[in-house]
């Protein structure tokens, strides 16, 4: 056992204990005789939540973290594209991805849509194309159609809208020396931040999406008790073990984990490799996703009908406790009813879930409260907030609730249908679609007030009860505001969605002599324009000639200005403008696309990655473990020119200070040499002579920090570097 | 339309904030309008209207009281007690005590009124519960001060009959 995890282990069992005192104490004073109903009904939540906790716990016990092995060389993989319905571009991205796989395979799109165009488009790029005339048992029947004509030993599967890394199967063929080895899983990790599902702080540089939670910390979690599951993407199989259960599991609508149960049960192993190797799009929009996590949660439970883990023979018993808990992990919905609506039946009926909210009660509760936030901030590192977490819950409770009705019905002839998940253009969001939240949120605000008002009329007996009772209404109405706050919030409509990063640009403004010409940094890109920012103006009805420094390759292409935005920072002008790219060739776009995707992407999630929560750093400064913080300068991307030798390396600023700058360099530079610097800023240029301090590989193989401290400033660098970083 | 564009908009917004809160204040008091009626002629410091008081009694003795209505039906006591209704207080303090049955404060109230009303034999039987609980801490400041001499008073009286 690693004893970096047994610090967690610790606070896993604090939690468990004060929660098991805290459900005995419940059960032995709190339950009301004079509603015993809603008493016992509340009583059951918690019950829920605490089997929730345990099991939770459990595949949080001791998460693995594994090195990929080298590579098995010369083995034949293919890689298999399922798609339906799914835009031709979206594809496209895809295939370029699979394709600049650097392990040799064959890349097949298994067209389910059957479309004509799709094939042209397949032949053009090089791939196999695999259809079928009937749309039989959806995208399991596709892939069992796929293992019968294509002849490779091992298969990758990507959704079409899932994107792999050129080292994908390096990192993971490795692991098939193992003979008993089914298949290796892989995060999916999702890119589109726009998507309502993100919560992005771009001024604290970090992200969260609820979907981390179970990538990067449960999934490594279940690897230590071998239980590791499909998740329908970014995984390979060995086509053996697949033959051996008869191909992918047909009978559910969650053909991933039918079949993970399958493989389990016939003696084969699954890996979880937990290194982000491919991109995904999340749903963007609360319907798409909603049909998503109706799939799941309708194809999961259904599970423990049509195959359940707790009596599947050939399983061991975490497995069984793992599988179960994916199923039980469905059904927070009902618990969490219950939690909305008691409090609404205790304001207006004057009915109380317990005994008496007194004090002896109270201060237990608050204890309990306590130590179960703080221990789930503390056990998730990082991946759980506690408070987003909720608004998840609240917002997916409704949809949970009709999944399990749907798999009870399932057992009386009512049929699954495997509806796909649209992941390209928003669909506006319906008011239907937040209705269930919308009805108890007005009534949770109605309680408040209604309790307030009782309060102020002196009209019920117990403060204590009817303040907590209007503490409680409050949170939920303020859960389910924040939920339809950020469900309705409008996003500007772009169809494809820009990476977050910052390109130096070289910009030049064609045929006029007015415009001044000079380096810019890109704000978001993608393969039809950019977001760049100038401190000089651009014409809107010139065009612009642009080099794109994507590392190594200069792309030079031209560009149309769609608008601009000035804005002021200490005097120093600042423009934003937004560009179409003109003319770009297919072989220009896939460049920006692979950028993007190798590129931009792993520097994001370095930049804005995992960021340990308030109470999980005090946590770690209690445990002795160092928090290290990356950036104590201030954080500004400039363009800036670095010359050490005779090529000069073009890069953009993390963050600048009086004394120094760090930048991501593509290429290692030595600690101790010698460089030249020329920053642009708003306030003009910094000449200086530095000298590296700092090279560190952040992602591997294409990006390094690098920090270099100002040895000597020319001319007016002083009193630029002062106003840039306002004298810090 | 777009409804969701619709209920973003402030001025919505503004607009239902206000027609919410009036709709709830006016189903309030529709609600509740013997309890505030209640709190009005409790706080006030003139004496109450007895013809208001009675047909508020009349309605609120149909419902028997819970302990979640139990301080209305204590105000109610109260604000007969200032009209000198003292058949009303004791018929509201028996049904009270029914339903809390641990408050010492409220049989004491009872016991004493049944005793201003010669009403001896049923004092007696809650000075005897009031004894029976002495060594409740919460009631002690009660038994040490009037509860003793009260019933003292009664054996005396009783004794003398």
């Amino acid at each position: 056992m690693k004893t970096k995890n047994r610090k967690y282990q610790l606070v896993i069992i604090l939690v468990l204990g004060v929660y098991l005192y805290y459900l005995v104490y419940r059960f032995r004073y709190t339950i009301n005789p004079d509603a015993l109903i809603l008493s016992l009904s509340f009583f059951y939540a918690d019950v829920h939540g605490f089997l929730s906790m345990s099991l939770f716990s459990f595949q949080l016990w001791n998460p693995l973290e594994r090195k990929a092995p080298p590579p098995i060389p010369g083995l034949p993989v293919d890689i298999y594209i399922p798609t339906y319905n799914e835009d031709i571009p979206i594809i496209r991205k895809t295939v370029l991805g699979c394709t600049n796989i650097k392990y040799p395979h064959k890349t097949y799109i298994l067209d389910d849509g059957n479309r004509p165009e799709l094939a042209t488009k397949a032949a053009e790029w090089g791939c196999g194309y695999i259809t079928r005339k009937e749309r039989l048992h959806a995208k399991a029947g596709n892939l069992n159609n796929a293992l019968r004509q294509t002849d490779g030993e091992f298969v990758a599967i990507f959704d079409t809208d899932c994107v792999p890394q050129p080292d994908f199967l390096d990192k993971t063929i490795g692991y098939f020396r193992n003979p008993k080895l089914a298949f290796v899983q892989t995060p999916h990790n999702y890119y589109n931040v726009d998507s309502f599902q993100f919560r992005v702080n771009t001024k604290k540089e970090k992200f969260w999406i609820e979907q981390n939670l179970f990538y990067r910390l449960i999934m490594p979690g279940r690897d230590y008790w071998d239980s590791t599951f499909f998740a329908g993407t970014a995984a390979i199989f060995r086509k053996k073990a697949l033959r051996d259960v008869g191909g992918f599991a047909t009978g559910s609508i969650t053909e991933d984990f039918h079949t993970t149960i399958n493989l389990y049960s016939h003696g084969w192993k699954g890996i979880y490799h937990n290194e982000v190797l491919s991109n995904e799009l999340a749903a963007k929009d609360i319907k798409n996703y909603h049909v998503q996590q109706l799939r799941w949660a309708e194809g999961n439970l259904s599970m423990f009908f049509k195959c359940n883990p707790l009596f599947k023979k050939g399983l061991t018993i975490p497995q069984r406790i793992c599988f179960f808990s994916t199923i039980f992990g469905w059904l927070f919905g009902f618990p969490k009813l219950i939690y909305l609506i008691t409090p609404i039946l205790a304001v207006f009926f004057g009915i109380s879930p317990l005994r008496s909210f007194d004090f002896p009660f109270i201060w237990r509760c608050l204890f309990f409260l306590v130590v179960l936030i703080a221990g789930f901030e503390i056990v998730t590192r990082g991946y759980g907030k506690i408070f987003y977490c909720e608004c998840f819950v609240t917002m997916n409770f409704f949809v949970v609730m009709k999944a399990a009705f749907r798999s009870i019905l399932g057992l009386l002839g009512l049929k699954s249908i495997f509806k796909v998940t649209g992941k390209g253009r928003d669909q506006s969001v319906r008011i239907f679609n937040i209705m269930p939240q919308l009805v108890i949120g007005l009534f949770c605000f109605c309680g408040v007030i209604w309790g307030g008002l009782k309060l102020y009329y002196e009209i019920s007996s117990g403060w204590i009860g009817n303040v907590s009772i209007i503490f409680w209404n409050g949170v939920n109405g303020l859960l389910i505001f924040s939920v339809v706050e950020k469900i309705t919030k409008p996003y500007y409509k772009r169809k494809d969605f820009r990476f977050i990063g910052a390109v130096p640009v070289h910009y030049a403004v064609e045929g006029s002599n007015g415009f001044p010409d000079g380096l810019g940094v890109t704000r978001d890109i993608n393969e039809c324009g950019i977001s760049l920012i100038t401190f000089s103006s651009l014409p809107l009805d010139k065009k612009i000639s642009l080099s794109l420094y994507l590392d190594k390759t200069i792309l030079r292409c031209k560009a149309a200005v769609l608008f601009t935005h000035k804005t002021k920072s200490r005097g120093g002008n600042i423009f934003m403008h937004g560009m179409k790219f003109d003319d770009v060739s297919v072989e220009e776009t896939d460049l920006i696309n692979l950028y993007c995707f190798n590129t931009i992407l792993p520097r994001f999630r370095y930049k804005f990655g995992k960021k340990p929560s308030r109470i999980s750093r005090m946590f770690f400064q209690l445990s002795g473990q160092k928090y290290l913080r990356r950036h104590v300068r201030k954080k500004i991307t400039l363009p800036v020119v670095i010359q050490n030798d005779d090529n000069p390396l073009i890069a953009v600023t993390n963050d600048v200070s009086m004394s120094g700058l760090s930048f991501t360099s593509y290429v290692p530079l030595e600690n101790g040499a010698a460089v030249n610097l020329k920053v642009t800023t708003p306030f003009g240029t910094v000449d200086a002579e530095g000298e590296i301090r700092q090279a560190r590989e952040i992602v591997a193989g294409h990006s390094y920090f690098i920090g270099a401290r100002f040895t000597k400033l020319f001319n007016h660098a002083e009193n630029i570097l002062l106003d840039v970083t306002g004298g810090k | 339309m777009d409804m969701v564009k619709f209920i973003r908009n402030k001025w919505f917004l503004i607009g239902f904030s206000v027609f919410y809160l009036g709709t709830v204040w006016g189903f309030f008091r529709t609600f509740y309008h013997k309890e505030i009626l209640l709190q009005k002629l409790y706080k006030g410091s003139d004496t109450p209207d007895a013809l208001q008081v009675m047909t508020l009694y009349k309605k609120m003795m149909k419902t028997a009281p819970k302990r979640g209505n139990f301080h209305s039906f204590y105000r109610l006591a109260k604000i007969l007690a200032r009209i000198e209704r003292k058949k009303e207080v004791i018929k509201i303090l028996n049904r009270l005590i029914k339903t809390v049955p641990e408050d010492g404060e409220l049989r004491l109230w009872l016991a004493v009124e049944l005793h201003n009303q010669g009403r001896y034999r049923e004092a007696e039987k809650h000075f005897a519960a009031l004894l029976r609980n002495r060594k409740d801490a919460s009631h002690a400041p009660i038994h040490n001060s009037m509860e003793g001499a009260s019933y003292a008073q009664i054996r005396k009286e009783r004794k003398g009959q």
